[in-house]
């Protein structure tokens, strides 16, 4: 932007240079002055900072003035550009910018035409100029901002990725260790025992057949017992996923109300064993964000959180009694939420018409 | 193809509106006729001549004096004649503004000073006097011998009113005729807002025709519906009231249409500058209503000055009237290439930005 | 084929979005059916799909063409019955019909004909050059739908064709609107009357806040919520009624009794009421009352926006 103005200043320069040369007027060294001082002020405006900055402006105006007054009438052109510079990129509206810099017009005798043309040119061209940058710079920070939030949510994808796998292995684990419990505390006995009996069976085969009938049946019920046990940790191999969950998502609604003093309520129903772990991470993590966006409408003193299992759906909704927000405007963690819902071929519809409610809908895994 | 069907059908839904069509009609008429009678005596078409004073005085043969006194009583106007005895007296009477003329009769001839305040008046004399010169072969000297010099300072510079000139009711039926041009913009106001109040622009929106067509179609459909309407005016005006359109039909016509063409402009244009349909109603009847009343449509504004001049000139309908009555009364026909390039122009514009922002707007 | 496909449709108005990321499709021959409560994006779904509105983002084919690039196309093959009635009160039904239809490219003969037969379709035949200032509500709808349907659309949609009419007309409606699927439209049909939508869509998108949250046939929409309907009927006196006798009937998953009450819950694809009551009138048990409990669009909808319809 910069080069844009040092060339429209150098455009004016020229030809207020060129008008002098061809006029009578003497105030050689006055003009002069003016000129490299201009000159040096204004490039020297894009080495300083801010304040300095208010101060070579200042001072660039004021040379202007006495320069047109005590040299060439025609150095007031180079007036409104510096005007305009003043206001930086807060630039006010362009009419505000017009009638600042036609003042000197009042005061100055100079061609009215030929000023006014020169300001108002000066001033739509700054005034084009700075919003166009400012909105260069706007897209900038935006761009910037969603190639963070792309960076974050590859981050996400991987980790869910990771988390799955982890928690894939973990299970499976557990499992192992729990199985092999099993076999070892019930299977294990019962079959130890039932050896026991059949080798003191077999040795009174001979001596004493009441007896080792007796020995006989008695293994047979422990092996009976045995096979009943096989069957129950076979049956009992899934682990509580479900109770997991919903204590994982209880401690972190008490936590929320320890810190914020907010009340919640949580209730389930249905049948909460068809959520899957990843389903569980996705809700807790909803549900998080929702708390979140909550405190961030205001006036909320209840949220209520619910889950419940239909047939085909689960559905979590967190709600909460504050002012809601009639008008929703998308932010990050709106986002977040439906990419995550996304993940899992579901959907999160927010609504802000009574309190803010926040419901994800998601499919059950199976189907 | 499209154009033409939507003109047709903007055309027919303004005919089955007989309430505003009613209003394009009878409204005007009215008009005419009460401000044409009732503000007729603006316009100079009857002087009142009244009494005639004259003063008088007789030399010379008693046939000349006969000859006069028997002129005296066979005058049929209305004349005071007062004898008057010497020369000086009678010209410092006519000077003084207390007769209208003073006679000297001898035997070379009729001497007349005439005066230049009461002009039609000394004419009237004139005229008598000659009749009698000739008819007594007298030799007339009629002339102002000096009288006008002398009273300069009360001379107007305004000559007797043209030849040419409108009467009231030509004048007021040309300038109504004008107004009501402009009340298309009103009508015009409604051409697209009227759809989206009848939901009958999603139709339209949906219709595979392009905003293009509907927005000609309509303003053409418009145009074509507003000039019937200014015709049945213009013959219904020149049958009941005489009004004289001239003999350049054509030129007049001409403009009356770019006025049309640019009411209708407008009206589109302020209904997409306007939110609300009662709004932009309102606003063009005020600026229709400042613009009559400039343009001299309520009454005629003779020789405005200083800042009466400038809205004057201001106001649109100040240039049709003026071109067409040029047009009409001293066969100016180059006066209404101004007016027809300054409505289409200004009609272009008002148009062009009613496009871009019709174009731009989502749906209608 | 699908006769139309929304990809990603997203439609912006400023910071809001009424629409977001919308897919959709819908075969030939079908009449989908659009629920959603007011706002809900389903009028400015039906402005994307009528290029009424430019879209935000995504999207939308109209027999395999984008209707971005084939505006005129998809336009000719489009007819929509507007929510609020879309008639000029000036003119009467015919000159109505055939304004609209003579902006199809429609002239002369083929013009007139379309434009009757629209009306007797209708059922205004015999008004076709009255002024619909003195029309019912119903027939003034009827006229609406006749605008819509006069240049032979191959896709039709109707938002909120029954609005404020009497019963009969709306069955006049229901029944050309089957009519005209039958004669190979297919159609979009947006209401707030659930039954409606119950009686004649052979599929259905349910929209809420710009998205679809569920979509299929009425019964795969209530197998979302539940598979199962219970019944209970209440007895004056429970008799000789055997639970067992009931359970052994298909679909029926469990009885319970108490009291004079008895609860059954079944399958909720399978019809066995009759069947049920058959057997309490042969056991001589006299039926005080009976309450069905089966899931409707009217519940799918209420679980899943967690509002009415109707609000």
């Amino acid at each position: 932007m910069e080069k844009w103005v040092l060339f429209v200043k150098g455009i004016l320069l020229f030809y207020i240079a060129g008008n002098y040369v061809q006029t009578e007027e003497v105030h050689y060294s006055w003009v002069m002055v003016s000129f490299f001082v201009y000159i040096a002020l204004n490039v020297a405006l894009y080495l300083v900072g801010r304040l300095s900055r208010m101060f070579l402006l200042l001072g660039s105006i004021i040379l202007i003035v006495v320069g047109s007054i005590h040299g060439y009438a025609l150095l007031l052109l180079l007036l409104p550009f510096s005007v305009c510079e003043v206001f930086d990129g807060k630039a006010p509206h362009v009419i505000v910018l017009l009638v600042v810099s036609l003042l000197p017009l009042f005061f100055f005798d100079i061609e009215p035409f030929l000023y006014s043309a020169s300001a108002a040119g000066s001033c739509l061209l700054w005034k084009m100029n700075t919003t166009y940058y400012c909105k260069l710079v706007a897209n900038e920070q935006q761009l910037d901002q969603l190639r963070s939030h792309v960076q974050r949510l590859n981050v996400q994808v991987h980790e869910n990725e990771e988390d799955r796998k982890q928690s894939q292995y973990m299970s499976r684990l557990e499992e192992r260790n729990r199985i092999s419990q099993g076999i070892h505390d019930h299977i294990g006995h019962s079959m130890t025992g039932a050896l026991i009996q059949m080798e003191a069976a077999k040795t009174l085969m001979m001596v004493d057949q009441h007896k080792a009938k007796e020995l006989l049946d008695n293994a047979i019920t422990i092996s009976k017992e045995g096979i009943e046990d096989i069957r129950l940790t076979l049956k009992n191999m899934k682990p509580p996923i479900e109770q997991l969950g919903v204590q994982r998502l209880k401690q972190k609604l008490d936590a929320f109300t320890r810190n914020t003093h907010i009340k919640t309520s949580f209730v389930f129903s249905g049948n909460l064993d068809v959520i899957s772990a990843l389903q569980w991470k996705v809700i807790s993590e909803n549900v998080t964000e929702a708390l979140t966006n909550a405190l961030k409408y205001g006036n909320v003193t209840e949220i209520a959180v619910s889950i419940t299992v239909y047939n085909k759906l689960i559905k979590v909704v967190v709600k909460d009694n504050g002012v809601g927000a009639t008008k929703l405007i998308k932010g990050l963690g709106i986002v977040g939420m439906e990419e995550r819902a996304a993940l899992l071929h579901g959907t999160v519809i927010i609504d802000g018409s009574d309190g803010f409610s926040v419901t994800l809908l998601l499919p059950h895994e199976r189907s | 193809m499209n154009i033409i069907t939507i003109s047709k059908q903007t055309m027919l839904l303004l005919l089955r509106e007989p309430k505003s069509f009613l209003f394009m009609l009878a409204f005007p008429l009215v008009m005419m006729l009460i401000l044409g009678s009732a503000l007729g005596s603006a316009f100079n078409e009857k002087v009142d001549i009244g009494t005639l004073r004259v003063g008088y005085h007789v030399e010379g043969s008693p046939q000349v004096k006969a000859a006069f006194t028997q002129f005296m009583k066979a005058t049929v106007q209305d004349v005071r004649y007062q004898e008057v005895t010497t020369t000086a007296k009678g010209k410092n009477d006519v000077k003084l503004g207390n007769r209208d003329g003073y006679v000297e009769v001898n035997d070379q001839g009729v001497h007349y000073y005439k005066s230049e305040q009461t002009t039609i008046q000394s004419s009237v004399i004139e005229g008598m006097l000659a009749a009698f010169a000739d008819r007594y072969h007298l030799a007339k000297e009629i002339g102002l011998s000096g009288v006008k010099d002398e009273v300069a300072n009360v001379v107007s510079e305004e000559s007797l009113t043209a030849k040419k000139a409108p009467r009231s009711m030509d004048y007021y039926g040309v300038v109504v005729t004008t107004m009501i041009t402009l009340y298309s913009a009103i009508g015009a106001s409604f051409l697209l807002r009227g759809e989206r109040t009848r939901n009958t622009a999603i139709r339209l929106g949906v219709a595979p025709i392009s905003k293009g067509e509907i927005f000609l179609g309509k303003i053409i459909g418009s145009v074509l519906m507003n000039s019937g309407i200014i015709a049945v005016l213009m013959i219904v005006g020149s049958l009941l009231f005489h009004v004289n359109w001239g003999e350049h039909l054509g030129y007049v016509i001409l403009v009356l249409l770019s006025q049309i063409v640019f009411a209708v402009s407008v009206g589109v244009g302020v209904s997409y500058v306007v939110a609300t349909g009662e709004g932009a109603r309102s606003l063009l009847l005020i600026l229709i209503q400042v613009a009559s009343f400039f343009g001299g449509a309520y009454f005629k504004i003779d020789h405005p000055e200083g800042f009466m001049n400038i809205l004057v000139h201001l106001s649109p309908l100040q240039w049709a009237n003026s071109a067409i009555l040029s047009v009409i009364y001293n066969d100016q026909l180059s006066a209404i290439l101004p007016v027809i390039s300054l409505n289409i122009g200004l009609a272009a514009l008002f148009l062009t930005f009613s496009a871009v922002t019709f174009r731009k707007r989502e749906g209608f | 084929m699908n006769v139309l496909e929304l990809k990603n449709v997203t439609k912006k108005f400023g910071d809001f979005i009424a629409v977001d990321q919308m897919n959709l499709f819908i075969k030939e021959g079908e009449i989908f059916g659009f629920l959603g409560s007011n706002g809900a994006g389903k009028s400015t779904t039906i402005n994307l799909i009528s290029s009424l509105l430019r879209l935000s983002a995504g999207d939308i084919y109209l027999l395999g063409k984008n209707i971005a690039q084939h505006r005129r196309f998809a336009k000719m093959n489009i007819g929509i019955v507007p929510q609020d009635i879309a008639i000029y009160e000036e003119l009467s039904a015919y000159e109505n019909v055939r304004f609209f239809a003579g902006l199809y490219g429609l002239r002369g003969t083929e013009l007139k004909k379309h434009s009757e037969e629209a009306l007797v379709f209708v059922g205004l035949g015999d008004k076709m050059n009255a002024l619909p200032k003195t029309f019912s509500g119903g027939m003034k709808r009827r006229l609406n739908i006749a605008c819509a349907i006069a240049h032979r659309p191959k896709l039709i949609i109707m938002d909120e064709p029954t609005v404020g009419i009497d019963p009969q007309s709306r069955k006049y409606i229901l029944q050309s609107v089957r009519q005209l699927n039958e004669m190979g439209c297919t159609i979009i049909y947006t209401t707030h009357y659930m039954e409606e939508v119950e009686e004649i869509c052979s599929r259905i998108a349910i929209v809420d806040h710009g998205k679809i949250i569920a979509e299929g046939t009425k019964e795969q929409l209530t197998n979302i919520i539940t598979d199962t309907k219970e019944v209970w009927i209440e007895v004056k006196a429970i008799g000789s009624f055997d639970a067992e006798v009931v359970k052994q009937m298909k679909g029926v998953n469990s009885v319970r009794v108490e009291e004079h009450v008895v609860q059954i819950i079944s399958q909720a694809e399978v019809t066995n009421l009759h069947e049920i009551l058959h057997y309490m009138i042969s056991q001589s048990l006299e039926i005080v009352s009976l309450k069905e409990q089966a899931p409707n669009l009217e519940s799918v909808f209420l679980t899943l926006t967690g509002r009415n319809l109707r609000d």
